[in-house]
């Protein structure tokens, strides 16, 4: 008998409800990993596959009605570079952009939230007025055993790029995710951003807010 | 000054008026120069308060409100650019050198909360610098694709060489009431004001805290 | 279909994986209106800007400064809510560094409520790594556990080599730390969520 196949099955048809089980999808390709900030030779990276079909996703108005904290923002101060000697501007506005000519483009932002919310949407705005590269928002679980020492796992939960420049540039984005939550005992809980691929293009690409929206206990 | 920055200031002022007992209006210059806000094609308003702030009691149990705190030490602020000079043992920093003199930290309270004081925990022995502080809010709906609008509540400054001293943002008469779905709040400080370069050891920032009703 | 080694290794990852997410809707921890606050290691603050910090794979943090002037620490400032109960702060790392190992204390800063007064800081606990243990993990538990954030502030304070030497670069890494507070006002268990 295979418990280990068991033991995860179970474990996956305690949390979910009528949709189909989501997959855990290994991100091996080297360039992938690179773009996202990880070494180009990780094994420790995962997937989850957006399931838009769920019925759960809910309307997005009453979820910011809610006097419970069904948000967590995060703004240009609350990123750090990839290398703590990396320059960057937040133009005082509370954005983020990476200087014309810069090689660190990378950045990351812890995200703070209770314990058993679900997951319902990752939010962006930002600035794209650049014709060859966009910037891209990841929100990662990276999981470790909750009272020991362990190898840590990343689980890619949502992702949202940029779109081809509209009007000036300023845009918003979001991305909707399959049923997911947050584990803090476990898990920290991060986003990377990525600020275009190659040297910076500096406020050609800049970042205004990245948003978590979370429901209640369910 | 272009028609889109005009539009929006007025969009945002007629918002501000709908929404408020007290007027929003554009930052002068001046004002938007002393927070650090360069470039002008962003909107930055100020928030008047109208009346003088009450003489509200204070107790740290809260003078029995239910009042709650939150802090941010100054080792949790970021310089505006990666040219902010610093150093310190935590939870104290001081600008160290160079014309950098920026750095924020924001806050993260619940939805509602009733922002009624911020106090400034700070060192100066400076005869020629000043150290500024600013409560903002900075706020984008859902959806929107134009950039936020950062919003001054509230400022003040150290005075003269007190050595180690509190500097109150009082907002007891007019709270500001927390929307976390729409805005980011935090508080800035420009650690070397009038003059423009750091003056290291004469400043430190030791803490912001906030007191607000849940 | 049979299943060979490589095939194996993947099951058990994904066992990993799929059971730690699948089961997030488990208690934490035994009373109600616990907490836990968790951080990446990178998101610690430098205590100067002459510190160099690098960013691993796991969003964890590493100091590549060489023997020159400035501090070594990092610090991870704690949100807690006035006389909530402080149980626990962990912390994950890798050491495989022979000359160094990564150090923590848990801080609370206090001065006056409401006048001038220097910072007076308490160490409330300690915990570090030794020797070369790869993956470790440590748990400081502070000797006063009852917060008051009307006067002090609360953080985690990780340091990576004495004052003005020489880190061990990616060899010592600091990828988590979590706190475990709890709200001693909330009693019941089921029904009456916080």
């Amino acid at each position: 008998m295979n418990f280990p196949l068991i033991t995860f099955a179970v474990g996956m048809l305690v949390s979910s409800h009528a949709s189909a089980d989501p997959a855990w999808i290994q991100v091996s390709n080297p360039a992938e990993l690179a773009a996202m900030g990880f070494p180009a030779t990780a094994v420790n990276v995962w997937r989850l596959p957006n399931d838009s079909t769920d019925p759960g996703l809910p309307d997005r108005a009453p979820l910011g009605s809610t006097p419970t904290n069904a948000s967590y923002a995060m703004t240009g101060e609350d990123f750090v570079t990839i290398s703590s000697l990396s320059d960057y501007n937040s133009a005082a506005y509370g954005h983020l952009y990476c200087p014309t000519g810069a090689t660190s483009r990378i950045a990351s932002a812890s995200v703070n939230v209770p314990t058993d919310r679900r997951l319902f949407f990752l939010d962006m705005w930002g600035r794209d007025a650049s014709a060859t590269q966009d910037m891209s928002a990841t929100l990662y679980a990276t999981c470790q055993p909750a009272d020991g020492a362990g190898t840590p796992n990343n689980f890619v939960l949502a992702e949202v790029t940029s779109p081809a420049i509209v009007g000036d540039g300023d845009f918003f984005e979001f991305d909707t995710v399959s049923e997911t939550y947050f584990d803090p005992q476990r898990c920290g809980y991060s986003v990377n951003l990525v600020l275009g691929s190659g040297t910076c293009v500096g406020s050609d690409l800049t970042l205004y807010k990245v948003r978590v929206v979370i429901g209640g206990n369910l | 000054m272009n028609t889109r920055w005009m539009a929006r200031s007025a969009l945002a002022f007629v918002c501000c008026m709908a929404a408020n007992a007290w007027a929003d209006r554009p930052a002068t210059q001046t004002e938007r120069q002393a927070m650090g806000f360069d470039d002008p094609a962003q909107l930055v308003m100020v928030r008047d308060l109208p009346f003088p702030a009450d003489s509200d009691t204070r107790a740290p149990d809260g003078a029995g409100l239910g009042d709650e705190w939150q802090t941010r030490i100054g080792t949790a602020f970021q310089g505006r650019t990666g040219a902010f000079n610093f150093g310190g043992q935590a939870p104290s920093i001081a600008c160290t050198s160079g014309t950098e003199r920026f750095a924020t930290a924001t806050f993260d309270l619940p939805a509602g909360a009733a922002i009624k004081y911020v106090d400034m925990f700070a060192y100066d022995n400076s005869s020629s610098e000043e150290m500024l502080v600013f409560l903002l809010s900075v706020c984008q709906g859902t959806g929107g694709a134009d950039p936020p609008v950062s919003t001054i509540l509230a400022n003040s400054t150290t005075s003269g060489t007190p050595g180690d001293t509190v500097v109150t943002l009082n907002l007891s008469s007019a709270p500001v009431i927390v929307d976390r779905y729409t805005c980011r709040y935090m508080v800035r400080v420009n650690m070397a004001s009038p003059g423009g370069t750091c003056v290291g050891g004469s400043i430190f920032l030791d803490k912001v805290r906030m007191q607000y009703t849940p | 279909m049979r299943c060979n080694e490589p095939c194996k290794m993947t099951k058990a990852l994904l066992l990993a994986a799929g059971f730690v997410l699948a089961s997030a809707q488990a208690n934490a921890g035994v009373l109600y209106g616990t907490d836990y606050d968790s951080y990446n290691g990178r998101s610690g603050r430098p205590s100067d800007s002459l510190l160099s910090l690098g960013r691993d794979g796991n969003f964890g943090s590493y100091c590549q400064s060489g023997a020159s002037s400035g501090r070594r620490t990092v610090v991870y400032p704690f949100d807690i809510p006035d006389q909530f109960e402080v149980f626990s702060v962990r912390v994950w790392g890798i050491d495989d560094s022979a000359s160094n190992n990564l150090s923590y204390e848990l801080v609370k800063s206090c001065q006056p409520f409401l006048s001038g007064g220097g910072p007076v800081r308490t160490v409330l606990a300690t915990a570090a790594s030794s020797g070369t243990p790869g993956n470790f993990s440590q748990l400081l538990i502070p000797a006063e556990q009852v917060a008051t954030s009307s006067t002090c502030a609360y953080f985690l304070e990780a340091r990576f080599a004495p004052d003005n030497s020489a880190c061990a670069g990616f060899d010592l890494r600091s990828v988590r730390v979590r706190l475990l507070s709890n709200n001693p006002d909330v009693i019941f268990r089921n029904g009456f969520a916080p």
